[in-house]
């Protein structure tokens, strides 16, 4: 080690850094790898991590990230090429209304695998006021320049004081200059929808990076003002939730008593840190496990499937080696590799006589070509395909699919 | 370290020994993502899809010792983490500061201690991806330079100079704010 790295170790070793391993995140972890491994899951999976965020989330956090998108998409509209009519002196004016918006209001609705989980309303009175109501009843409201929040609980006339919130994170026009700061976003027309009898245009916003998230924005093409904005992120592999967000309406009149820090007369006051959503309400919670469950199964059949296809090819792969290049002629043959049936049935469809289809490349085949595919009737999320490198890969789209076996 | 060897090959076919691999190497890659990230949370989120790809993938890790193994793993980490870092930086500076915040929170036992994380969470997030990875490999995770260049694929001279390059930003960086730097 030199000088100049003895001072930055020197630097470094007094930070104390939150890195203790969770030992429930360790174990859940175990328990999702485990069912991705074996036949069966062997207890109940844990909920999905989108969930866990959730749950763990301070609402304010949500809401803002949904005010973020809403402004977020629209500066994507605008800056990224995908200009609404053209008309850049209107839309001017567009954004010069939504930046000098006194209030703004919105719906948020948590969708898992097409389902509604839960709803959250939420209104903006600049500078200072934010107010989230909770599909549970709770109400919080925030004031930025005192600091302060209040959650009331009319369910049972209670209500917290939080005196943490600062200023910094919370002027949504903020959010404009980190999206005009963003690269890599590209931003198309994809045709027109028509939303509560209204005629509106679509936006599709999605990164270079093909792992991005993808938002869809509803435009008004008379007003330019967003009237739905639909937006799909992906945690991880698999793990996928969206956000709908409607009823966007700018400057209407919002009653200033509704941010009152006050609470109604009654209300008692509580001492402990309220809970966050889904684990104060198990009904919620419990909402969310089948949806999630079903999606966890998915993924795990989707692993599964690569694995059947990885062991089909390397039982290929002997083949091959030992018929001087030849691959066989069907798959019937390659069970004295060791192969058993099970290995052909593909776990997302076990009732398929045909797990995977089969294609028979030429002799010494140099071209990277497709030989095997998972059988499938209508295109959902994607399939597996195997090629003739011995290589598995998951392909989301089947258009790419259709161009890989020279369909297209 | 030929049990660790063998580990490896029995796990290609035994999940039992997969996950045995699994408990001995996941409080590392949380550590590295935790100090990659600067934040747990994410850091649990981003590990789990380390070890999902690793799932995936195991198939065609072809290494056969427990260091080959733990590299591999620091490759698909570093991946994960750059990949969510580029994802995240887009959805503005906003929830970007909150992560700020949850740092502030959890560290919030001594004021000195916390203002040196929070210059040293922004001094690292100005560099390169590459350096980033370099900085935590080496000063967190405690790798040689042979180490972390199999981890990057490069050879020791590049990390080498690499290093020097990133420890020169930090230092302009953060001598200004600490004396004890200098």
């Amino acid at each position: 080690m030199n000088n100049n790295e003895r001072q930055f170790a020197k630097f470094v070793r007094g930070i104390k850094f939150d890195d203790t391993p969770d030992s429930d995140h360790r174990d859940q972890l175990e328990q999702e790898l485990v069912a991705a491994l074996t036949e069966q899951p062997k207890q109940e999976v844990a909920l999905l991590q989108t969930w866990r965020t959730i749950m763990k989330s301070r609402i304010a956090k949500v809401g803002t990230a949904a005010a973020a998108i809403i402004i977020g998409g629209l500066i994507g509209i605008h800056h990224l090429g995908g200009s609404i009519d053209g008309a850049s002196v209107a839309w001017a004016g567009a954004l010069k209304k939504i930046q000098n918006a006194k209030t703004l209001t919105w719906k948020t609705s948590f969708m898992l695998e097409g389902e509604e989980l839960w709803v959250m309303r939420a209104m903006v009175l600049e500078p200072h006021y934010r107010r989230f109501e909770l599909p549970d009843g709770r109400i919080w409201i925030l004031d930025y320049r005192r600091g302060k929040a209040v959650i009331l609980d009319p369910s049972n006339n209670t209500f917290t004081i939080q005196s943490t919130i600062t200023e910094e994170n919370q002027d949504i026009y903020n959010t404009f200059r980190g999206f005009q700061n963003t690269r890599g976003y590209s931003a198309k027309r994809i045709g027109e929808r028509q939303i509560n009898e209204k005629k509106t245009i679509g936006f599709h916003l999605s990164k270079e990076d093909q792992n991005a998230d993808d938002i869809h924005i509803w435009v008004d093409p008379q007003t330019q003002l967003p009237i739905q904005i639909e937006g799909t992120f992906e945690t991880a592999p698999g793990r996928v939730f969206q956000l709908v967000t409607t009823e966007i309406v700018f400057d209407s009149e919002l009653d200033q008593s509704l941010f009152s820090l006050e609470p109604p007369a009654g209300y008692e006051r509580q001492q402990q840190e309220p809970a966050p959503l889904l684990q104060r309400n198990p009904e919620l919670a419990n909402r969310a496990k089948p949806a999630a469950r079903a999606k966890h199964v998915a993924v795990v059949n989707r692993l599964k499937s690569a694995a059947n296809l990885d062991r089909i090819l390397k039982a290929c792969r002997k083949y091959v080696e030992e018929h001087n290049g030849q691959w066989p002629d069907s798959l019937e043959g390659l069970t004295r590799y060791g192969l058993d049936k099970q290995v052909f049935l593909n776990p997302s469809w076990p009732m398929r006589e045909v797990g995977y289809i089969y294609l028979k490349p030429p002799a010494q085949s140099k071209d990277r070509r497709i030989v095997l595919y998972e059988a499938y009737g209508v295109w959902e999320s994607g399939i597996n395909v195997g090629f003739t490198d011995y290589r598995v890969q998951f392909i989301n789209d089947e258009s790419d699919f259709q161009k890989l076996l020279g369909h297209k | 370290m030929a049990d660790a060897g063998r580990l490896i090959a029995e796990a290609h076919n035994n999940p039992a020994a997969f996950v045995q691999l699994y408990r001995r190497h996941y409080d590392a890659v949380f550590r590295y993502c935790v100090h990659r990230l600067f934040e747990r949370q994410t850091a649990e989120d981003v590990t789990s899809e380390v070890f999902l790809k690793v799932v995936q993938n195991f198939a065609r890790f072809d290494g056969e010792n427990e260091q080959q193994f733990r590299n591999w793993l620091y490759r698909i980490a570093t991946n994960a983490v750059n990949n969510h870092l580029r994802k995240t930086a887009r959805r503005s500076g906003l929830l970007q500061r909150l992560s700020e915040r949850t740092v502030h929170q959890t560290v919030n036992c001594q004021r000195p201690t916390e203002r040196k994380l929070k210059l040293l969470k922004e001094a690292v997030f100005g560099l390169k991806p590459r350096y980033q990875t370099i900085i935590t490999l080496r000063f967190f995770e405690n790798l040689k330079l042979t180490e972390i260049a199999e981890v990057l694929g490069s050879s020791p001279g590049t990390v080498r100079s690499q290093l020097a390059r990133a420890l020169a930003k930090l230092r302009r960086k953060l001598a200004p704010d600490f004396t004890d730097y200098i």
